[in-house]
């Protein structure tokens, strides 16, 4: 501290530090002060302990910390008046709060560690998963019982999943024998099948089993609608089908097509498929060669799906359309896409993949006429009569159907009977 | 086209050949010889998918870019129409920013396209569907009973909302084995998730039998193209014998 000097304030003087050799006192608060200063409100609050002495201040040492055993705990509890302090009594929620020495863990039961995905080798990952099975109610579990048939039927729809088109999956545990026995079951069925289709098919070969097919009242209503239009009228065909469809569509479109080239109508031909319009060439080249100059347009394919239809019926002129589909979206597409009139402006010719999806836009008088599958053509070129085609196809798909209609009935006889192969999941339903 | 040469029958002997290539599948459990009709099976494959993408590549070419875009832009500009210019030449930007989707770096330049795809595609599908299906089946089920005898609605409108009601509840899990009132309610649930099944049977048959009749008449009209060309080739080796 620098001496006092002449320029020191006046009221500096009296901080000024002692003397040197003067130590200073050590701090100590004053408490408590002089009664008769206090206010009258704080005199009734006054302890009585008068024997306790002014409040020193920490002392620098500092006492050891208790050690964590329960005699060293009472020990603090009960300890002797020092230095004029007394043990307080606690009350009971403090009592609760005061730490308490952990006894060891008892040994828990070993977690599952993971087997497989992203935590694999991590132990006790889903804690929960346990406690998830345990039922709510009384008595009721909630774990799946999971039989050995429920386990071999997910195993072979896992298969069916899994399997490639051109990789065929071997069950697990087949013999060679087993494995023989199942291609030869395979085999023997599409032996059977193709006999029944190709045998109606030979030149010569006519069954007759089926008679000439007449169109239903969707077909005639069909048939009356394309017979009505007017030479020169603008219809537009979408041609909603690719190659892989084409051996069932194209007698659909060339039945159709027939008729409408024979009205002398203006067709215009769209596809929403990019295959679309190569399968419709196919058919009008068919149909073109060696008769009378038509008025026929191919415009092509049109990208957008759905979204291409707006396009369509604004740039392309039409009184109605026939829509040759495949699949059964196209149909509804045209079907949504359409304003609703009278007479409908949608007409359709579809597979028979594609019927039932397609019935209720029939019923609802949103397509007004329909024909469906190789039958519903086949009658179609009938009753229209510029070209006669054979029933060989009818037969041969009669045939076919009754032949598979034997083969599932066969097999469940067997089944009932044997049991089925000796497979192993046969065998352990035996067991 | 090539003098002396049928296209259309070199056309028919390879889709011949093609049909028993795909045929062959069926033989490729025969022991022995089963791998080389795998092979043939999957070569068939293999060229189907090739020359699809092919043909796909050469359809967006000839009748969607070159017609659309770049001969559009060509007689825009030459008429001074510059209302064609703009779409053609937007049309091609949105399909330019497109292909940035295949690089991951720079995949957010293709999100303006997506957008727009998106955007027209669901406004045109949910209006279609709102209007062209919905109401126009819902109006039709109102109006369903004009043509219809007393006993065909009845037995349609039963079987229809049963069967509708019993496929949703055959999709309701209800625990079994408890006792009163919770027992009984568990055992009609139960059954009439039974029947709702059964329904739902016979509706995933009925769709079957449409895929198999569909599917059988694709192989008979095959049949139908490949048969001629084996019995002219059996008849001239035989003649050839002779």
């Amino acid at each position: 501290m620098p001496e006092a000097t002449a320029e020191t304030l006046e009221w500096l003087k009296g901080v000024e530090p002692p003397a040197s050799g003067e130590t200073a006192a050590p701090f100590v608060e004053e408490l408590p002060p002089a009664l008769g200063e206090m206010p009258a409100w704080l005199k009734e609050i006054e302890p009585t302990q008068a024997a306790a002495g002014p409040v020193v201040a920490a002392p620098a040492e500092a006492p050891p910390p208790p050690a964590p055993s329960a005699p060293a705990e009472s020990a603090i509890a009960a300890a002797p008046i020092e230095g004029g302090l007394v043990a307080a009594q606690l009350p009971s929620w403090l009592e609760a709060l005061k730490p308490k020495v952990l006894e060891p863990a008892a040994p828990k039961e070993e977690e599952p560690v993971e087997l497989e995905g992203i935590l694999e080798g991590v132990r006790g990952a889903l804690p929960a998963a346990e406690v998830a099975w345990q039922s709510l109610g009384a008595g009721i579990s909630m774990r799946p019982q999971i039989t050995p048939d429920e386990l071999s039927r997910a195993g072979a729809l896992q298969e069916l999943l899994a399997r490639g088109a051109a990789t065929p999956v071997r069950r697990e545990g087949e013999s060679r024998a087993q494995k023989l026995w199942g291609g030869t079951q395979r085999l023997f069925v599409f032996l059977v099948i193709a006999v029944a289709a190709i045998l109606p098919l030979f030149p010569g070969a006519s069954l007759g089993l089926v008679g000439a097919p007449q169109l239903s009242g969707a077909g005639g209503r069909m048939y009356e609608n394309v017979d009505g239009i007017k030479p020169g009228a603008p219809v537009l065909v979408a041609f909603d089908y690719d190659a892989t469809q084409a051996p069932e569509m194209d007698a659909l479109a060339r039945a159709v097509m027939r008729h409408l080239l024979a009205r002398k109508a203006r067709v215009s031909v769209v596809s929403l498929y990019p295959a679309g319009p190569a399968a419709a060439q196919v058919v009008i080249n068919g149909l073109v060669s060696g008769t009378a100059p038509i008025t026929l347009t191919n415009l092509g394919y049109m990208p957008g799906q759905s979204t291409a239809i707006p396009y369509i019926l604004g740039t392309v002129p039409f009184s109605q359309v026939i829509e040759l589909a495949a699949a059964p979206d196209t149909v509804r597409w045209w079907a949504e896409q359409l304003p609703r009139s009278e007479p409908p402006l949608l007409w359709a010719g579809v597979s028979a993949q594609a019927e039932p999806m397609s019935q209720p836009y029939l019923t609802s008088g949103q397509v007004g006429g329909m024909i469906v599958g190789v039958p519903d053509a086949i009658a179609y070129e009938l009753k229209l009569g510029l070209f006669k085609p054979g029933v060989a196809p009818l037969d041969s798909i009669a045939i076919a159907n009754a032949a598979l209609i034997v083969l599932i009935v066969l097999g469940g006889v067997i089944q009932l009977i044997v049991g089925g192969a000796p497979t192993p999941e046969n065998e352990r339903r035996r067991k | 086209m090539i003098p002396g040469v049928d296209i259309d029958l070199i056309g028919t002997a390879v889709a011949s050949v093609l049909t028993f290539f795909v045929f062959s599948y069926l033989l490729g459990d025969l022991p022995g010889l089963g791998p080389l009709f795998k092979f043939f099976y999957r070569l068939a494959m293999h060229i189907l998918v090739g020359a699809g993408a092919a043909y796909a590549l050469i359809v967006a070419w000839w009748s969607v870019l070159y017609p659309r875009v770049f001969l559009r832009l060509f007689e825009s500009r030459l008429t001074d129409n510059m209302v064609g210019t703009v779409i053609a030449v937007s049309g091609a930007v949105l399909g330019v920013l497109l292909l940035f989707k295949g690089i991951r770096s720079l995949a957010w330049m293709g999100n303006l396209s997506t957008a727009y795809l998106i955007g027209v595609g669901v406004g045109v599908a949910a209006g279609g569907a709102v209007i062209g299906t919905l109401h126009a089946q819902s109006q039709a089920t109102a109006t369903f009973s004009s043509a219809r005898s007393p006993l065909d609605l009845a037995v349609l409108f039963i079987v229809g909302t049963l069967g509708t009601l019993t496929v949703f509840i055959s999709f309701t899990f209800t625990a079994t084995g408890r006792k009163g009132l919770a027992g009984i309610w568990a055992r009609i649930v139960q059954g009439l998730s039974v029947l709702g099944r059964f329904f739902l049977y016979v509706a995933l048959g009925a769709a079957f039998a449409g895929v198999y009749v569909a599917g059988l008449s694709v192989l008979v009209g095959r049949l139908q193209a490949v048969l001629p060309l084996i019995l002219s080739a059996l008849s001239r080796l035989l003649a050839m014998g002779q």
